[in-house]
């Protein structure tokens, strides 16, 4: 037991990691060697800073910033082929995929054991194992989710590649529930 | 305890309240936002919520243990030795939702709902004083 009820594996392991994106226009992006992906739209929600200032403590601002990002986009939840959710403890998880709104609130965890989020299910999420099994390297864990987002739209992910994977959702988190980010790829 | 927040303008000396006499354990001086009628901890510059001027305000200090955790692996080397220890979320009686520590009963002891009364115990800088909570029906 680490803080109860989070056990061990409960907690993403603090590692050393490094991860970069390269942003360009449209126009130089297409004479890379790399296929390029095309950002959709992004959308950002605060609630609070400190969580003692939270409006509640089981709904915060994920899915807020996600329904910015699809008006941005035009774009709607369903388009989403691969979900990358910022999940630095368990708990963390399944409150923002429940705030994301892909799954009723309270049955995150039973949607999860159900396989509905594995690959091949209803919609997959953290094809690469997320911040709880790739590591969390500090900030350059969330840059790690929008990798994966990009691995999935040029087909490299290998055995973990989602079939047809067309739009990527990444979400990404600051503070204590407190700034949520959500950044929508897709296929060119 | 190292408090990052000692340096927010509210614990200048010419705004602290006179020889922090929250530390003596009567005053139960905390940071309040006048404008949302709720004390705040940790303490802040603005308002968290409305971003009005914060002042020092005396509490009732009593109120309820709204969530908590049990810490069996300290995150800093400060805490080493005190594990393991409840961190919880105190709904005040009079405004207010602080994060602070439920003390004086053991940590398994401690349930959503449980009525406590704050006091202040030193930390590393001789001048402030910390929040702390304790069960109720054992101090009365």
């Amino acid at each position: 037991m680490i803080a109860d009820p989070l056990r061990l594996l409960d907690c993403s392991p603090v590692s050393d990691g490094g991860a970069a994106v390269v942003v360009t226009s449209a126009d130089r992006a297409g004479k890379g060697r790399k296929k390029p992906v095309r950002v959709m739209g992004a959308g950002f929600a605060t609630t609070h800073l400190h969580l003692s200032a939270a409006p509640t403590l089981t709904a915060h601002g994920a899915g807020l910033a996600l329904d910015r990002a699809l008006s941005f986009a035009k774009r709607a939840r369903n388009d989403i082929d691969v979900a990358l959710v910022y999940d630095c403890f368990s708990i963390a998880m399944l409150v923002n995929t429940e705030d994301l709104g892909f799954a009723p609130k309270g049955n995150a965890g039973a949607a999860f054991r159900d396989g509905e989020f594995r690959i091949g299910g209803r919609l997959p999420i953290n094809t690469h194992g997320g911040l709880l099994s790739h590591g969390y390297p500090g900030r350059a864990a969330g840059i790690g989710n929008l990798i994966e987002g990009v691995v999935q739209l040029r087909g490299e992910a290998g055995n973990r590649q989602v079939a047809n994977a067309r739009m990527t959702m990444t979400h990404g988190m600051g503070g204590l529930f407190a700034t949520h980010g959500v950044l929508l790829l897709e296929q060119t | 305890v190292f408090c990052y927040w000692s340096r927010h303008e509210i614990f200048r000396p010419e705004k602290r309240p006179q020889s922090h006499a929250a530390l003596e354990g009567r005053a139960r001086l905390l940071p309040f936002c006048a404008a949302h009628v709720h004390f705040c901890w940790p303490p802040a510059q603005r308002c968290p919520k409305c971003h009005s001027d914060i002042a020092w305000k005396q509490s009732e200090g009593r109120g309820a243990v709204e969530t908590f955790s049990i810490v069996r692996r300290p995150a800093q080397a400060e805490w080493k030795g005190k594990e393991p220890y409840v961190v919880a979320f105190i709904r005040l009686d009079d405004g207010g939702r602080i994060l602070s520590n439920v003390v004086g009963c053991a940590a398994e002891d401690v349930r959503c709902g449980d009525r406590v009364k704050c006091r202040f115990v030193e930390t590393t800088d001789p001048e402030l004083g910390l929040p702390v909570f304790e069960p109720e029906k054992s101090t009365a």
